[in-house]
């Protein structure tokens, strides 16, 4: 049941950053500085770095925390993004499927030090769900577009009609 | 920003006591970002945005008494947006509401829902429920509290950096 939660967090992501132009993606917003991109960016990061790097205990390229990791390059697109996304979430609930809840970080967190699988789940959720509250702001900023998810707004729009 | 004082988020244990310390987190953390301003800054709404750090608190604590009291233990209770609700839109502020009473309305919602969860297990279904939709367990329900309270402190991130520069997780 978790794994289906922080799924249908990740689906919002994409959804997100749906019909805006490049440079609308691009854009820092303020005060913070953030980008829908570098959200992006961000998250993918923090895929890799959960699953690969902690869970399995395999080197992996990113670092989270790096400020360049929340800056999008000049080659990296939301298409480019969207597919590097999409791959390591599927990685991960990969990996995710191959262990026990009950399994422990192979190498652990500096803040939070040795976590389960259960734990990381409910921390994707908590972590994803932060951000898309963010993406929320941005997104409502740039050209007042709002919403959930798309299940929950195909619903709404549904019980709307009834 | 004032000191951090929220609970810390359980790393072993069981299951139950871990959902429910990182909903404790979540909630926590929608005081901690309101925690230092004044009651105009509270209300106030700063970005593109109708949401203001009051009007989220206000929509959660009433988003918990319609999963826990509401949905988990089908009592009768007011919530805004259901068909025999006020359709009052309870991201806005009335006149005679203060910082003070919405955030004691919250803590009041949140220890109400505190004690709903310790009587139930997490498969045990909501006791309410419509025709067309499947009972949701508490599990599900705590699960999905923890997901709504966290876009929120998104929402909260935004609007409390917006008002005087504060950020944090």
């Amino acid at each position: 049941m978790l794994l289906a939660f922080v799924n249908q967090q990740r689906t919002a992501v994409p959804w997100k950053m749906e019909s805006l132009s490049n440079e609308q993606l691009r854009t820092p917003h303020q005060p913070s500085g953030m980008s829908l991109l570098g959200l992006l960016k961000h998250l993918i990061h923090v895929e890799e770095t959960w699953f690969v790097g902690r869970m399995l205990g395999e080197p992996i390229t990113s670092d989270p925390n790096d400020p360049e990791a929340w800056t999008p390059s000049v080659d990296d697109s939301l298409e480019s993004l969207c597919a590097q996304y999409l791959a390591a979430c599927e990685r991960s609930d990969e990996i995710a499927r191959s262990l026990p809840l009950d399994q422990f970080t192979a190498v652990h967190s500096r803040t939070y030090g040795p976590v389960s699988l259960q734990w990381i789940l409910l921390h994707m959720i908590e972590e994803i769900a932060r951000h898309l509250g963010h993406a929320d702001f941005i997104r409502e900023s740039i050209d007042g577009a709002t919403g959930v998810n798309p299940t929950y707004e195909a619903k709404s729009r549904r019980a709307h009609h009834d | 920003m004032t000191e951090d004082t929220r609970p810390r988020k359980q790393r072993v244990g069981d299951e139950k006591a871990m959902l429910l310390s990182f909903l404790a987190f979540q909630r926590a953390t929608i005081i901690y970002k309101c925690e230092g301003l004044t009651e105009e800054q509270l209300r106030s709404r700063p970005t593109a945005s109708e949401l203001s750090l009051l009007g989220i608190v206000k929509h959660l604590a009433y988003v918990e008494r319609q999963w826990f009291q509401g949905i988990m233990d089908d009592r009768i209770v007011d919530i805004p947006w259901w068909g025999n609700g006020s359709g009052e839109n309870e991201f806005e502020i009335g006149p005679d509401e203060t910082a003070e009473s919405l955030l004691a309305f919250y803590a009041t919602e949140c220890a109400i829902s505190d004690e709903i969860i310790a009587q139930y297990q997490m498969d045990d279904l909501a006791r309410w429920f419509s025709t067309e939709d499947e009972r949701e367990s508490l599990r599900w329900i705590v699960t999905h509290m923890i997901e709504e309270t966290a876009r929120h402190c998104g929402h909260a991130d935004i609007i409390r950096e917006a008002i005087d520069g504060a950020t944090g997780e």
